[in-house]
């Protein structure tokens, strides 16, 4: 099974937008991805699941893995989630409350700080 | 739901291989009949159940193949998943976790409470001559 997994950059912000299947094969390759991006000075990340067919424990384990990491570099994390499906998995673990979630990408990357 | 014979099917302890043991459970179910919401509850639970089991035969250091089950019983799926993996005392993905906080150590004890939100009733019991035997039950919600 495939997990496609894109970058792209607005203004300061940089999208890891997702495409396929999130589970124990595949979750490693969106770590290796959050963690290139905050190495490489991104501060501010959102990940677009609009796309996610499938998701698992381990991929909110690599979600909450990049918010730590995000945080730690006084970035934020926030996370486009489009369907009720994949919204139940964060409510049902309590993750929803843990990450900024949006109904479409225009949003998560128009709400940034006020500053700067 | 329409009858069908319970489908079996049994893999190697490795991680690309849960994708296609959740496809077969998928399948299985899409063909009784359940909701479409019901069959990816169905193949997110079996995804759990499964990359634990995998996640554990690897730490017994053995090759033993996880087996899965699955078997529709008049409005019911129930998902079998043995195998033979080494879990320390009674099992660590019973242990409690604390979402809400990041400061737990969670990717496999969030499968639990997962597991749980997702099926109507889950028995984990230990197999004899070692492993684990988790036994989750779905039973089709007339409104999806």
């Amino acid at each position: 099974m495939n997990l496609d997994l894109e970058t792209s950059k607005k203004g300061d912000v940089a999208i890891i937008s997702l495409r396929g299947e999130i589970d124990v094969y595949t979750a490693p390759r969106l770590r290796q991805a959050l963690i290139d991006l905050v190495e490489g000075g991104s501060k501010d990340i959102v990940v677009d699941m609009d796309k996610v067919d499938f998701l698992d424990s381990t991929g909110l384990g690599v979600l909450v893995g990049g918010l730590k990491r995000v945080k730690s570099n006084d970035g934020e994390m926030k996370l486009v989630v489009t369907q009720d499906r994949i919204m139940k998995i964060f409510d049902i673990t309590g993750l929803a409350k843990v990450f900024p979630m949006f109904g479409s990408l225009d949003e998560a990357v128009g709400q940034q700080p006020a500053e700067g | 739901m329409s009858e069908l014979p319970d489908v079996e099917i049994s893999v190697p302890p490795r991680p690309e291989l849960v994708a296609l043991v959740r496809h077969v459970v998928g399948a299985t179910a899409r063909m009784g009949g359940l909701t479409p919401d019901a069959v990816e509850y169905a193949k997110l639970a079996v995804s759990e159940a499964c990359t634990n089991a995998v996640v554990m035969t690897a730490r017994a250091r053995r090759s033993d193949p996880v087996n899965v089950t699955a078997e529709l019983e008049g409005d019911r799926l129930r998902v079998v998943v043995t195998d033979r993996g080494e879990y320390p005392e009674d099992g660590e993905i019973v242990e409690e976790v604390e979402p809400t906080s990041l400061d737990f150590t969670f990717e496999r004890g969030l499968s639990l409470p997962l597991i749980q939100g997702l099926v109507d009733d889950l028995d984990i019991a230990p197999r004899e001559g070692g492993g684990m035997v988790v036994t989750m039950t779905l039973i089709e919600d007339e409104e999806g």
